[in-house]
């Protein structure tokens, strides 16, 4: 299979409203399948389609920081995507071309992540529904939408994201915690870089992306470049994920 | 008003919330339904809250309207036994604290 190649990066609801415009796109057969890498700048959390703000995010903390919040149109729980050490990828592909089963789906998009991580010397793998884990912790989450025969897949890759910032900056309810058998948010989670014991680099990461992708979807990765078609439906879309009522949904 | 909000996280599923508000008269103000679950497609959970709202929980059969439309959506993380399940033990717990008051 190709996969057109896009790496960019942009602020949350540019990155929230691309992915939904590409959905779209796709469905029409204006762009080919894809799969888009790109960084939050500023950092932002994103949080599932279903949850509740306040008690997903903790609202103060992020706004002393500066960092967004954004509501995204998948499913799926509250995520940190550090600037300085979070990969997001998005699939944008056929619905033909993966396994009907939701969660086998997930595993199948996200074995690019899982390759990724192997490569740079961690153990991951993925755990279902959605995580990718490496030694029984969290590094990478996945969500997914499906409209008119088109897969959106989004996920992040945590290289070296700041776990401090992450487990004060999300807010987990205690029937959670207790069903994962950890105390705080701190305890289910790591980075390659923390489990390497060495900063992994921005570059390393994009690389062992892209092999990590193109090895397990047996891929041809074809660099290119947004279409207008992209931008402007992307531009219309961010008044939408930039918006205070998408964003208090549900309050 | 009666206020009556419940979660289930089941073992490898995901959080659901349950949310619903009720005039003493029985009907419902307000039903949400949060969480880290996925649905396929997601809109049917918000028709699903949508449809509820205006319907007397004293006189009209909630869980069966619920139940219905559930069957338009497949849900992953949480199984809609257990989500029917949640949202009839709230409705029942309504009920009650309706006829009481």
């Amino acid at each position: 299979m190709k996969l057109r190649l896009i790496i960019d990066e942009g602020d949350a609801a540019y990155n929230m409203a691309l992915d939904e415009a590409m959905l779209v796109l796709r469905a029409v057969g204006a762009i080919p399948d894809t799969l888009r890498l790109y960084v939050f700048k500023p950092s932002a959390v994103t949080i599932g389609y279903f949850q509740s703000l306040s008690s997903s995010v903790n609202l103060d903390y992020v706004k002393s920081l500066g960092i967004d919040v954004v509501r995204r149109p998948t499913g799926g729980g509250a995520v940190y995507h550090d600037s300085e050490g979070e990969i997001t990828y998005s699939i944008i592909i056929s619905a033909d071309k993966v396994p009907k089963d939701f969660i086998e789906s997930f595993r199948y998009l996200a074995e690019g992540v899982i390759r990724a991580a192997k490569y740079l010397g961690a153990p991951a793998e993925f755990v279902p529904l959605n995580d990718g884990v490496i030694a029984g912790k969290k590094f990478s989450g996945q969500a997914q939408l499906r409209r008119l025969g088109v897969v959106l897949q989004h996920g992040t890759f945590m290289y070296a994201t700041n776990l401090d910032v992450l487990s004060n900056a999300l807010l987990s309810p205690k029937i959670k915690l207790v069903s994962k058998g950890v105390k705080s948010i701190r305890d289910r989670v790591t980075t390659i870089s923390e489990y390497l014991g060495r900063r992994v680099s921005r570059d390393e990461a994009v690389k062992a992306l892209i092999k990590g992708f193109s090895d397990a979807l047996k891929a041809e990765l074809i660099e290119g470049s947004l279409t207008e078609a992209e931008l402007v439906l992307a531009n219309s879309l961010k008044w939408k994920y930039g918006s205070r009522e998408w964003t208090y949904l549900r309050p | 008003m009666i206020v009556k909000e419940r979660s289930i996280k089941e073992a490898g599923g995901k959080l659901v919330s349950i949310r619903v508000v009720v005039n003493k008269d029985g009907v419902i103000r307000e039903f949400s339904i949060t969480g880290d679950f996925f649905a396929f497609p997601p809109e049917v959970i918000d028709e699903l809250c949508s449809s509820v709202v205006g319907l007397n929980v004293l006189k009209e059969d909630v869980v069966r309207v619920i139940e219905e439309t559930l069957t338009r959506v497949v849900l992953v993380g949480v199984s809609k036994e257990s989500l029917l399940e949640l949202i009839n033990s709230v409705i029942n717990e309504i009920r009650e604290s309706c006829v009481r008051s």
